[in-house]
């Protein structure tokens, strides 16, 4: 480890926090624009270097649902929301001038961040995002709530480190781009071995900032690591990756790291903000639902575990049905089919093997499905019982189901239990619901939705989308410590800078169009860009990602046509 | 291979001078090369249109490297891309800078350009409406006109100003540059004239000169010493160009030191450092580099008929089947120039008077009318430099302008400040003006003052100085504008001023143009 050189960029970057935080914001509308603009043109190398890297067959639709979708289109996307912002800011516009705002049945301030504008209302047509605001933000004091860092008067700065690690490529520039943007901090990032052949491509993207003094890259392993967290200069840290490297970063190593834990003794005692996953969980509502829904929903199921094979924080890992539903049985068929005839992949990322192993040994019932590519599969977990699967995150190709008894209504209510108490973490939670469920429960559903203690909550959409959403907030649900952190503290992207975001609930409609419109939901999105079995991902997700950078209405024709042929 | 007499680089306010001129003598074979392309657009021709063409495709687009004495911040640098080059971009504004400029150029050992030798090279280009006089041409190629349609805001200001204790002054081009007036501009019939109207459409007709646009000089070929011609390249292709008796640069100040330093000319360190071989180590290429900061006063007016108005569809109309009204103001209608302190040779400073808002070069709107008030440092003393970023020609150049960085640029800024207060409170403009906008009525100290016009100061887009005429150690060029240490390659536009002149820039580039072609005419 050359520790010299650490500290020559420490100091260098030290020495521009205040002048970073202090820099119009008219400049950084200028950074971000060059960052913008340097992201569309490294994308196709960037999206080969990952479609290299997870061993992707080309032309498969996972380029496009994994690569672009979760890499540069969710970069640019935020910079464009961003860049909206800051303008706004700078020219004492009403933040919240495209945003609709409501009560929540419970009384909470939600905030419509999607659709935001009439493109977002055309290519996301039936979709919605809202992120609810923390107790005490009223629609008298949200203004005074957002942008934080922009209402300081002569900030000094400060520099943070981010840790990319992550297996969403976009995790990392957003990180960056949250601290450096949102927090107004100069950034030392830390690639991480599983990602670094990334790095030059991250490079060349940020190459104005690092340029000019307020962005570093560095490469190496845990040693690097420690030394950066550690390191005086350091003033915040920001992790993404797993709890146990959470602990280790807070409280170090070993014996001592589990007594200094228990204390709350921690070695490095910098701000530090996370963002580590957990147990993710979809709830199935029981409905009237069709052949083609079953299947329809079954792959977005089989697409929320298997989008990057498993290895994603956001990962829906156990499926929750209703123990009386009469669709149970089907469900299950056709969720066996989704993981047997997904494409094959290998598992790419370090210690797949050992944890669907792991698995296997806690559960004997395990199968194991997808011929030569190893997906394991649990069904019909004791509710009632602490099993491995609900407390541990797989980080791999693995699935398993549970049942809870009762009517919709009091399925649903005993499922938010099931996950506020029993599922390990708070990131992200799904509910699949047929429009006539949900019509039929009626207030109790938005009960349900309001009482779910999740960063990201998706009905009828992975809340993945949460994650590519830029004006969406992004993280754990407020409320873990550093001795019990979980999914993490703090949330990123949240374009329109809340400072006291809840969460965040995307809403999708239950058929994709142009079934939706037979099924009287009249919306026209059809089946999304990320799912595995789209055909047309890759050419929609570069599609997206130009008209993210640059929207006008002559993209639309050729991105509709795309979209509708997948 | 294709062959020309003379290769002139950049088809701007001096090179399309220069390439025209040598192409009155039908014995010379001319090329004129410019990296844009036609300068036929609306925004270019509609006076008042003339910000609108920043951050286009007829704008290079520059930003300067953070800039130390402005808290890091990158400064917009819009340089014209196409023919006519700034001259199609700027703002009109007719100044020919303060007969001491040139006097002291002169004294300084620029010998051949003090005011009396470069005067009649003014006059000759000049053809100003009110016809000739000792001072001005009325048969020359530019056309110089008063304003059809000045703006009764302008007309107020002049009063106001007036009314701080500055003479009027109906020609700063005259007698004296002291005081206070409307500009003449460089307009014909209400529409710009730029050095592609009055110099290369004329020669166009001539057999002996050619124009290639959208091609990009790569790099100037230099061999045994002697310049032999140009790299370029246009539609992905390079080709080379022989120049069988002189290349000329005329690339502007900041791609004329990019251009020499590319083709080897420069600080020896430096390009090594960029993998340039080093044909001639002069530390002064891209040194010296200065230009006029400014910081715009924005006060809300009362008054109708201001600019806020131009883009309706009445003064569209008028524009469109007179050539009169609001669109054919060039937004800097009116002026001053005056000393903030003492012992400058000529005026420190110049208001440059917009009857409408103008803030952070046009990008920014108000939702009411205004007047602006732009404080032009014309007497700066901070000098920056332009150096390369890489040895990629398409590689934008590192500038920096070190603005405001001598305390005496600061307290001349601060000054002019005050009196545009003064200038606001004056009779004339009673209950004619509101609030002020920016820098806004709670930056009364000097330390207030100091913090905002640091943070929101931009300039008057005039670079200069980057090649300037000097000695083998003190400059780039001689005072036959030939480069130090190379044969046959001249440099011929803004990067030759010694100093930067009191005033707008294009009126002396184009002189520069007139005076290159000149001497080049009596060497050949």
């Amino acid at each position: 480890m050359d520790t010299q050189h650490l500290d020559q960029l420490l100091a260098k970057l030290a020495d521009h926090t205040t002048m970073w935080a202090r820099l119009p914001i008219k400049d950084k509308i200028q950074y971000l624009t060059e960052v913008r603009q340097a992201t569309l043109a490294n994308a196709q190398r960037w999206v080969d270097a990952e479609t290299k890297a997870k061993q992707l067959q080309a032309g498969s639709p996972l380029v496009g649902a994994e690569a672009w979708l979760a890499g540069p289109y969710g970069v640019v996307a935020w910079l464009s929301a961003s860049i909206q912002t800051l303008t706004d800011l700078n020219t004492d516009a009403d933040l919240l001038e495209h945003v609709k705002l409501r009560r929540s049945v419970d009384g909470t301030l939600v905030a419509r961040v999607l659709p935001y504008d009439v493109y977002e209302e055309l290519l996301f047509h039936g979709v919605t995002a809202d992120v609810w605001m923390q107790d005490g933000v009223t629609e008298q004091n949200l203004r005074q709530n957002m942008a934080g860092f922009y209402r300081r008067e002569d900030p000094e700065g400060k520099l943070a480190l981010v840790l990319g690690a992550g297996n969403v490529s976009a995790i990392v520039p957003l990180d960056i781009l949250d601290r450096m943007i949102n927090c107004g901090e100069v950034v030392i990032c830390k690639m991480n071995p599983v990602n670094e052949y990334l790095g030059p491509i991250f490079e060349d993207v940020f190459a104005q900032l690092i340029r000019d003094g307020y962005l570093a890259f560095v490469y190496g392993g845990a040693d690097v690591g420690e030394y950066l967290t550690r390191h005086d200069a350091v003033q915040a840290i920001h992790i993404t990756g797993s709890a146990r490297t959470h602990d280790l970063v807070v409280y170090g190593p070993g014996e001592d790291g589990e007594r200094r834990k228990a204390a709350d003794d921690r070695v490095v005692g910098k701000p530090i903000n996370s963002e580590l996953g957990g147990v993710g969980g979809t709830i199935v509502l029981p409905g009237p639902w069709t052949d083609a829904d079953f299947r329809y929903q079954a792959d977005h199921a089989v697409t929320q575990k298997l989008h990057n094979s498993g290895h994603n924080c956001v990962a829906s890992q156990v499926l929750i049905l209703p123990a009386d539903w009469d669709g149970r049985a089907k469900m299950l068929q056709q969720v066996r089919r989704g993981l047997d005839d997904s494409e094959p992949r290998p598992a790419y990322y370090p210690g797949t093997e050992q944890r669907l192993s792991a698995l296997q040994q806690a559960e004997p019932a395990a199968e194991v499905l997808g011929g030569g590519a190893k997906r394991v599969f649990v069904a019909d977990l004791d509710p009632g019982l602490d099993h491995y699967g609900f407390r541990n995150e797989f980080f791999a190709p693995a699935m398993v189901t549970t049942s809870l008894p009762g009517d919709a209504a009091e399925f649903l209510r005993h499922a938010v239990e099931f996950c506020n108490d029993r599922l390990y973490g708070t990131l992200s939670v799904n509910l699949i619901v047929h429009p006539k469920t949900r019509r039929e429960l009626g207030e109790e559903f938005d009960r349900a939705i309001a009482a779910l203690r999740y960063g990201g909550i998706g009905i009828n959409a992975w809340s993945a989308a949460a994650f590519l959403i830029p004006r969406a907030a992004w993280g754990a649900y407020p409320g873990h410590t550093y001795t019990d952190v979980q999914s993490g503290i703090g949330v990123v992207h949240n374009a329109l800078m809340f400072d006291k975001p809840l969460k965040t609930v995307v809403s999708a409609p239950f058929h994709p169009f142009p079934r939706s419109i037979t099924a009287g939901e009249n919306t026209l999105f059809p089946k999304p860009p990320w799912f595995l079995t789209n055909k047309t991902s890759e050419s929609t997700a570069r599609k997206l990602t130009e008209f993210a950078a640059a929207p006008s209405a002559a993209k639309l024709p050729a991105l509709f046509a795309s979209a509708l042929r997948g | 291979m294709t062959s020309f007499d003379y290769i002139v680089v950049g088809a701007g306010s001096a090179g399309a001078v220069v390439a025209a001129r040598l192409s009155e003598s039908p014995d010379n074979k001319v090329l004129l090369i410019e990296a844009g392309g036609s300068h036929r657009h609306m925004n270019v021709q509609v006076p008042a249109a003339f910000s609108k063409q920043f951050k286009t495709k007829l704008d290079w687009a520059y930003f300067s490297e953070p800039e130390q004495y402005l808290g890091g911040r990158r400064i917009f640098m819009p340089r014209a891309k196409m023919l006519g080059g700034c001259s199609s971009m700027n703002a009109m504004i007719y100044i020919r800078g303060n007969k001491a400029d040139y006097d002291t150029w002169a004294k300084d050992g620029a010998a051949g350009w003090s005011y009396a030798d470069v005067l009649p090279l003014f006059r000759k280009s000049e053809n100003n409406s009110r016809g000739a006089d000792e001072y001005h041409g009325d048969n020359g190629p530019l056309y110089v006109q008063d304003l059809r349609s000045p703006n009764a805001m302008s007309l107020k200001l002049v009063e106001a100003i007036a009314a701080t204790g500055l003479e009027a002054n109906d020609d700063f081009n005259g007698a004296d540059q002291l005081g206070t007036g409307l500009y003449q501009v460089t307009q014909r019939r209400g529409m710009r004239w730029t050095t592609a109207d009055g110099y290369i459409k004329p020669a166009r007709k001539r057999g002996n000169f050619s124009v290639l646009t959208n091609t990009l000089v790569l790099r100037v070929r230099i061999d045994n010493g002697a310049a032999v011609g140009v790299e370029a390249e246009r539609d992905g292709q390079v080709g080379f160009i022989r120049a069988t008796r002189e290349v000329i640069v005329s690339a502007g100040a900041i791609n004329t030191p990019q251009l020499l330093m590319l083709s080897g000319v420069g600080p020896a360190d430096h390009l090594a450092e960029h993998g340039v071989s080093v044909i001639v180590d002069n530390p002064n290429v891209g040194d010296h580099y200065m230009d006029h900061p400014m910081f715009l006063v924005n006060v809300e007016a009362t008054a109708k008929g201001t600019l806020h108005e131009a883009e309706s569809p009445k003064w569209l109309l008028t524009y469109l089947t007179r050539r009169t009204g609001l669109l054919t103001s060039n937004i800097g209608e009116a002026g001053a120039f005056f000393h903030t302190r003492s012992g400058d040779a000529a005026p420190d400073m110049q208001y440059i008077c917009a009857p409408g808002y103008f803030y952070d070069h046009g990008f920014r709107t108000y939702p009411a009318p205004a007047v602006g008030i732009g404080c032009s440092l014309v007497g700066a003393q901070s000098t920056g430099h332009v150096r390369l970023r890489s040895s990629d020609p398409k590689d934008r150049p590192a500038i920096t302008a070190n603005y405001l960085k001598e305390p005496e640029d600061m307290q001349a800024m601060i000054a002019a400040v005050e009196r545009v207060r003064q200038v606001v409170a004056s009779e004339p403009l009673r209950g004619l003006v509101g609030r002020e906008i920016h820098p806004g009525g709670d930056t009364s100290s000097r330390q207030a003052l100091d913090k905002v016009i640091r943070r929101e100061v931009e300039h008057t887009y005039h670079p200069a100085c980057t090649a300037r005429i000097g000695t083998e150690s003190s400059g780039v060029v001689d005072p036959q504008l030939r480069v130090h240490g190379v044969q046959r390659l001249r440099v011929a536009d803004a990067s030759v001023f010694p100093v930067i002149p009191h005033g707008n820039t294009n009126a002396p580039t184009v002189m520069v143009g007139e005076k290159a072609a000149a001497m080049i005419a009596a060497t050949a």
